[in-house]
């Protein structure tokens, strides 16, 4: 651990792959300073140290895993973050819980940086001091679960902590994430996709140091207080307690008009039931699981299928299963957590694979497609079987599934027939589950994350019910939000201000780290409090404005990147159907190019970001210390007002 | 008298011990059914009421659905009820 850091080891492990160099260098204070830790930093390096406009498939893209000052400690909960210039261009950025950061701290470091490409598969072995880069040869084409068990087997470990890729980032899949633990999944822009290019099969870690905080009693205070300010039975987010029961509040959704049916033809799902956390609990629920240090040991949960023809699946991780199920129409929850599991094994990326089968089915319906190009599979909506079958054909480019592996985008591109138009979209990525039309400040987060459709950004998305809450107190937090407005799910305004605040604060906490999902029963409105803990972590003296101006800073740095890359406006943008089609069964209209066009105005007012290209302004990139991207911009002849 | 189709959620199945019924009532408000319902489940107004807050609790939420309209948070416990009206409490 270097002298003089509190919170941070101050060090970042650097591996070049094409020389198998490993080199180990000191963090730079200003860039902890200024943005934190895991996400912002990942951000600024990958900005900074990745060349506008190169493939990402070049050598020189860079993979990064971050940890924050506060990981390895009870706050952290397990978060971390791994960033890349995806595919598609834009900044490819992912968090995930679990085991592996707290490690990587433990072991010495907080960041890896890789570059390069192995000339065969390898996989890094970090060992306290010592790096190995190793043959992974024998786990090349092994599911993620038999790279964990093989791995742990030949360390003879079987508590080191490990992140991998599945066939499917190695058969260059489309947004392959990259898979963490068995379950934690992360980065579904395509990490795994530039791991499995650069020949990287795994990063397997140890470590037997411990985290250093500036001043260990504040700390514990601060963190008991935070454990009694949790307390569950008083949140402030009504949503929260539906998901401490396992798979999200697919019932209520559904009777809100919430749930993306038949590939969002619909948004009501007559056997949602069938799939409910409610029906999860009665039959296939086994037991918790929790990330490092979490407090609500259940966020999550492990299954176990105990009969049928999916008997002996076993999984964890359940955010998804709405997708699974009424998105393709199905209501077998068996064949659902069959998904699920094989998706975590084979590392194929949910969303993609869910809107993929979804838009193949609609086509199917449709009469686009028929068995003659499906390899004799029967699309219809509701056929489990297919879509079982249909992944693995994904996962190795068989067949239809070879379609499918590039996206939906890019098959629509193929089939064509205007399928397009409900080809389900943002950024060249598959949206989530999140109900657009009903949900506006949810729509225009979707439509601004620079990495593609990510809820982590903004999460939750909606405004506390003002009936609930004094405005007084809200005052108190600083948080300044027209609240009667911002509620209004389906009103344009005041949406820009909320997101605003949404996404510079989970900006900020992303990077300390801590995990949002836990915290947002609180909707994580008192950052003054999470100021006084990062002090007494790191001995640095961040205050409540600091804190969210360096959220700030790393929204407009990820937004820099990927004007770098020619992203404007045109980009955010949700897809047509969303735009087009009302829903007659829930009485609500389409967020109409005019109403997301009010938002847009609205939020990149906020923002201070040019009206008309989306791009930073000058003033607010001096404002926020980031002069340098304006040379940077106009250096490539891009104007910057 | 209005026709209302009540729906239960998460863990508010634990204190109705259903998913959903259909009653018949007098009360016209949000506020006097919570009255009501709390005389057949004991405690129910409590949940969405807290005596010592007087108003909605912020951890649970009441949607209303009214044919031809599209759902809403209840924000006003005067609501005024109407037949046919689909509330769903968690």
């Amino acid at each position: 651990m270097n002298e003089g850091w509190y919170g941070w080891n101050g060090r970042i492990l650097r591996v070049d792959l094409s020389r198998s160099k490993v080199v180990k260098e000191g963090l730079s204070k200003e860039l902890s300073r200024n943005f934190i830790g895991c996400r912002g930093i990942n951000s600024k390096i990958l900005y900074d140290e990745v060349n506008p406009q190169i493939d990402p498939l070049d050598p020189d893209n860079l993979l990064i895993w971050g940890t924050g000052p506060l990981d390895g400690t009870p706050i952290g909960m397990g978060r971390f973050s791994v960033t890349t210039k995806g595919r598609r261009m834009s900044i490819s950025e992912g968090g995930l819980g679990g085991f592996f950061g707290p490690e990587l701290k433990f072991a010495g470091y907080d960041y890896i940086v890789i570059k390069g490409k192995a000339s065969k598969p390898v996989y890094i072995w970090i060992d306290d001091e010592e790096i190995e880069i190793r043959d992974a040869s024998h786990i090349w084409g092994k599911t993620t679960w038999e790279t964990d068990k093989i791995v742990k087997g030949e360390i003879g470990d079987p508590d080191i902590q490990m992140c991998y890729i599945g066939p499917a980032a190695e058969n260059m899949v489309h947004a392959a994430p990259l898979i963490s633990g068995l379950t934690h999944s992360g980065c579904r822009s395509g990490f795994g996709e530039i791991m499995a290019d650069k020949k990287l099969k795994a990063i397997a870690v140890r470590g037997s140091g411990s985290v250093k905080v500036a001043q260990p009693e504040k700390f514990m205070k601060l963190f008991t207080e935070l454990y009694e300010y949790f307390d569950p039975a008083n949140v402030m987010d009504p949503w929260y307690l539906t998901y401490l029961t396992g798979p999200p509040h697919i019932f209520i959704g559904n009777e809100i008009g919430n749930i993306p049916t038949r590939n969002a033809q619909q948004m009501g799902f007559e056997h949602a039931k069938d799939i409910s956390g409610e029906k999860y609990f009665e039959k296939y629920y086994k037991r918790r699981r929790a990330c490092f240090g979490c407090f609500l040991i259940g966020q999550t949960s492990w299954y176990e299928v105990p009969s049928g023809p999916y008997a002996g699946t076993v999984g964890g991780g359940l955010w998804n299963t709405l997708s699974w199920g009424s998105l393709m129409g199905i209501n077998n929850l068996p064949a659902i957590l069959k998904a699920v599991t094989l998706c975590n094994q084979l590392g194929l990326d949910w969303f993609h694979v869910c809107y993929s089968i979804a838009w193949a089915m609609e086509c199917y319906e449709k009469g686009l497609i028929s068995k003659k190009d499906t390899d004799g599979l029967d699309l219809s909506f509701g056929n489990y079987e297919a879509m079982i079958e249909l992944m693995r054909k994904i996962a190795y480019r068989e067949g239809f599934g070879k379609v499918l592996a590039d996206g939906v985008d890019a098959a629509a591109k193929k089939v064509g027939k205007q399928s397009e138009r409900f080809a389900l979209t943002i950024k060249g990525q598959e949206c989530e589950i999140m109900p657009q039309r009903n949900l506006y400040v949810a729509a225009l987060g979707l439509a601004t994350s620079e990495t593609g459709p990510d809820h982590t950004r903004w999460y939750p998305p909606y405004a506390i019910n003002p009936a609930t809450f004094s405005v007084g107190r809200l005052k108190e937090f600083g948080w300044n939000i027209d609240l009667e407005k911002a509620y209004q799910p389906r009103l344009p305004e005041g949406k820009g201000r909320l997101l605003k605040w949404l996404t510079d604060s989970r900006a900020a906490l992303e990077s300390i780290p801590t995990c949002l999902s836990i915290w947002r029963g609180k909707y994580h409105v008192d950052l003054k409090y999470w100021a006084d803990i990062l002090v007494a972590g790191t001995g640095v003296a961040f205050t409540y404005g600091k804190l969210l101006t360096a959220g700030e800073r790393i929204m407009n740095i990820e937004r820099a990147f990927n004007v770098r890359e020619g992203f404007r406006r045109k980009d955010d943008t949700i897809p047509i159907r969303m735009q087009t089609e009302p829903q007659p069964q829930f009485h609500y209209g389409p967020l109409t190019p005019k109403k997301l066009n009010y938002m847009l105005d609205e939020y990149y007012r906020e923002r201070e970001w040019d009206l008309e290209t989306g791009i930073p302004t000058r003033r607010k990139l001096q404002q926020l210390s980031l002069g340098y991207v304006i040379e940077d911009l106009q250096g490539m002849g891009i104007e910057v007002r | 008298m209005a026709l209302l189709h009540l729906k239960y959620a998460t863990w508010i199945i634990t204190v109705t011990g259903k998913w959903e019924e259909w009653i018949q009532t007098k009360s016209k408000t949000i506020s006097k059914l919570l009255s009501e319902l709390d005389k057949k489940y004991p405690g129910f107004r409590d949940i969405f009421i807290p005596p010592q807050i007087g108003k909605l609790n912020i951890r649970t939420m009441i949607y209303l659905t009214r044919a031809g309209q599209p759902t809403k948070g209840v924000i006003e416990l005067e609501e005024k009820l109407q037949d046919r009206d689909t509330l769903l409490f968690y």
